[in-house]
């Protein structure tokens, strides 16, 4: 089931196979255990981005994060609403978020 | 939003975009450790200076919390890819606890190794935090030969059985030989192998004298014209020249003295924990025991080490300088100046161009080759 199937409700953490480094002001994600297809991969991630990946805490569902970054960011509600699900699908694809059971 | 830098046009921007600011910043991105000078192994053409080689045992090394903490520090200046090497690196009792706190810091580490002490504890380190690059020194396709380098009986087979337990594993595996006069022979034959397991391999001609001036190493150098003919029925040598002579002689050439990344994006500590820009690179040191990383990056010296000089006078507009493996601090070892190169690597740089010059050629001599080899 892909995350656009999904609701606004559901919540999703940052994997543990995952470490956040800050370089050069770019935020970049590194893969270092799980699939090993993944070591050879860096990805990095844009502001909007790195924000929503902080406020994934297993905590906030996904409704709540685009709360919080339409009160932080100049962004429009609809724009952000295709991206948030885009982003998230791609960091479920790439194993790098995990969704928790309510 | 997300950006997977393996693939793309997006991947490319964010690329050329981080490069610049890392370059800009002078953010030490690229790290190399010595976590240790001792190596199981006896080879003769080592770099590692004569009097570490003798004394080996008796030298002090930095504790596990040591490297520990230097690598906290390596991580929050923004290092991003490490190489562990040695002497060997598995010798440490602490290795799996120090790779895997590098790991964990987001650390991409590559490791070099002889391959000849995997363990289980190692492989289970392996498995739970897999490696970017791990890289074995293959010098011989047979016992008689390998152990001719490495002066130890058995080590031949214990390289080949940690070849096929990484490779086993899946883990990112390259293969990799200094040509030797010693091994030469087997050039092709250690070729084939890295094929047939589907591993890539390259080798190294450029042998330098050991880092304490030691010359001993360049009797086993393999002569140029030797060097050229075996680079020259090597499709992906080839083409790499090809490209790099055409690109870095399409810029303005740099007449800086040094034009790689030592000191500017790379780094090197040794075991006893001095900070250099590169290990070949002598005079720029700093005790990391009694001084911060970033205090010693950042200091007067390291930052005035790329504005030291200019290129010597014959390399300044040459256009073999990106084929001839150019390195002030090669030149020093063997030379005793950073201003006086090497005429090895003069010659392998004008063999290395001819060959470039004469791209349509070399191509169609190899093209007959892999047919005749094809037929076989």
């Amino acid at each position: 089931m892909t995350v656009k199937e999904n609701t606004a409700d559901k919540i999703w953490r940052v994997s543990e196979n995952v470490i956040t480094r800050k370089i050069a002001d770019e935020t970049i994600l590194v893969p270092i255990s799980g699939n090993l297809a993944n070591m050879q991969r860096l990805f990095s991630i844009n502001e909007v981005g790195a924000a929503i990946w902080a406020l994934m805490d297993g905590e906030k569902n996904v409704r709540s994060i685009k709360q919080a970054i339409i009160k932080e960011f100049d962004v429009q509600e609809d724009q952000l609403d295709d991206d948030i699900y885009a982003f998230i699908e791609n960091l479920r694809q790439s194993a790098l978020v995990l969704e928790v059971s309510a | 939003m997300l950006c997977d830098q393996d693939q793309g046009r997006v991947a490319r921007a964010f690329l050329k975009r981080f490069s610049s600011k890392v370059l800009k910043a002078r953010i030490p991105l690229i790290g190399g450790i010595e976590l240790t000078s001792r190596c199981n192994l006896n080879c003769v053409h080592c770099y590692v200076s004569s009097d570490d080689r003798k004394n080996r045992k008796k030298q002090p090394e930095l504790s596990t919390r040591q490297w520990m903490d230097l690598i906290d520090q390596f991580a929050e200046a923004g290092c991003l890819y490490l190489l562990f090497t040695g002497g060997e690196t598995l010798l440490r009792t602490d290795f799996s606890e120090i790779y895997t706190h590098a790991c964990q810091k987001g650390i991409l580490v590559t490791i070099f190794t002889n391959g000849t002490l995997l363990s289980e504890t190692i492989i289970d380190t392996f498995n739970a935090y897999p490696p970017h690059c791990l890289e074995i020194s293959l010098y011989g396709r047979t016992a008689g030969t390998y152990e001719k380098i490495t002066g130890v009986p058995g080590s031949f087979e214990k390289c080949m059985r940690g070849i096929y337990q990484i490779k086993e594993h899946g883990f990112n595996l390259k293969l990799k030989t200094m040509l030797l006069t010693l091994n030469s022979h087997e050039l092709e034959d250690m070729q084939l192998f890295a094929s047939d397991m589907g591993v890539p391999f390259r080798y190294d001609a450029l042998i330098s004298p050991r880092l304490d001036g030691n010359l001993a190493p360049l009797k086993y150098r393999v002569p140029v014209n030797v060097v050229a003919e075996k680079e020259s029925f090597d499709r992906q040598k080839i083409n790499q020249y090809g490209v790099l002579y055409e690109r870095i002689n399409a810029l303005t050439m740099s007449e800086d003295l040094y034009v790689c990344g030592a000191g500017q994006n790379l780094f090197h500590v040794d075991s006893a924990a001095i900070l250099k820009p590169c290990f070949m690179v002598p005079g720029i040191e700093c005790d990391l025991t009694k001084n911060n990383f970033s205090g010693a990056w950042y200091s007067k010296r390291f930052i005035d080490f790329r504005k030291q000089g200019e290129a010597p006078q014959s390399c300044k507009a040459c256009d073999k300088k990106p084929l001839c493996g150019y390195c002030p601090g090669f030149f020093k070892l063997e030379t005793g100046s950073e201003q006086i190169p090497s005429a090895f690597l003069c010659e392998i740089g004008e063999l290395r161009k001819q060959m470039v010059l004469n791209l349509k050629e070399t191509k169609s001599v190899l093209n007959q080759r892999e047919k005749i080899n094809d037929k076989r």
